[in-house]
């Protein structure tokens, strides 16, 4: 895994297709210590050698520059990475999300969008004689 | 090593459970991240020869998992301090309803495989 500077993120790419990596396998995010970083795979076919490369997303605008004109491929990864961690991607021509309907909520993988079925259910571990956080769950949320 | 239904045995199929083993600590109710485990226990106090005073034991009432929820991750397999929960490679248990895939105590149990097992294993 080799972490790049968000400013020669797209260079990268071209440099590494130059270099005989056609294959674009996956793009997504994860989010760590409040920060959110993309992550990509390429693979030479020829060679079966690959690369994982990590950027952060800038985080003032949210945004990172879109890969899809080197790798047409990387449109659909790019389009459920906007819609799933609200990261904007800087020219990326198709936006349409793929699987929410309505945009409106939070984008739902990041640590502190707290899930609507998490507000319906209560939790079944409250013990009856104390209120204990559930895990996984945003510290100031406590479901009423 | 796979079952006659050419599954592994290790295969994250279905989770049995032990009730026997079970002391309702609720540890995998708390740890699953689907919320997918309930639990139901009340407290017996049990009087033996010679000891002092009575020992208070929890009597577990009602255990479900809802596999409609369940990502079979196998963190309650894992955290369970008596193993009371366990991985079995049974998978044929689809249902046309949602609240099919919620299986009690009596459900969970037979998945148990123990000497006279339906599904029988192979080398192969």
């Amino acid at each position: 895994m080799r972490g790049i500077d968000p400013v020669f993120w797209v260079d990268e790419f071209s440099r590494l297709q130059a270099q005989g990596y056609l294959f674009f396998d996956f793009l997504t995010a994860y989010e760590r210590e409040g920060e959110i970083e993309v992550i990509a795979r390429v693979v030479n076919p020829k060679s079966k050698e690959s690369e994982l490369l990590v950027t952060k997303v800038d985080a003032d605008h949210n945004s990172v520059t879109s890969i899809s004109g080197v790798y047409p491929g990387a449109v659909w990864h790019e389009r459920e990475t906007a819609e799933m961690f609200g990261v904007n991607f800087i020219g990326l021509g198709d936006k349409r999300p793929l699987l929410r309907r309505s945009m409106l909520a939070r984008p739902p993988m990041l640590k502190s969008s707290v899930l609507a079925t998490r507000m319906l259910k209560p939790w079944p571990g409250q013990p009856s004689n104390r209120k204990q956080q559930p895990i996984g769950v945003v510290e100031d949320w406590l479901q009423k | 090593m796979t079952t006659d239904r050419g599954v592994s045995v290790q295969a994250h199929g279905v989770i049995a459970l032990t009730a026997s083993a079970c002391t309702s600590c609720m540890i995998c109710v708390r740890e699953c991240p689907s919320w997918c485990i309930e639990l139901e226990s009340h407290d017996e106090e049990v009087s033996e020869p010679g000891a002092r005073r009575p020992r208070t034991v929890s009597v577990l009432d009602a255990f479900t998992i809802d596999f409609g929820l369940c990502m079979y991750c196998g963190i309650c397999v894992d955290l369970c301090p008596f193993d009371a929960l366990a991985w079995q490679p049974d998978f044929d248990y689809a249902s046309g309803s949602a609240a099919g895939l919620v299986q009690g105590i009596s459900e969970l149990e037979s998945w148990q495989r123990g000497p006279g097992a339906s599904t029988a294993i192979s080398d192969s």
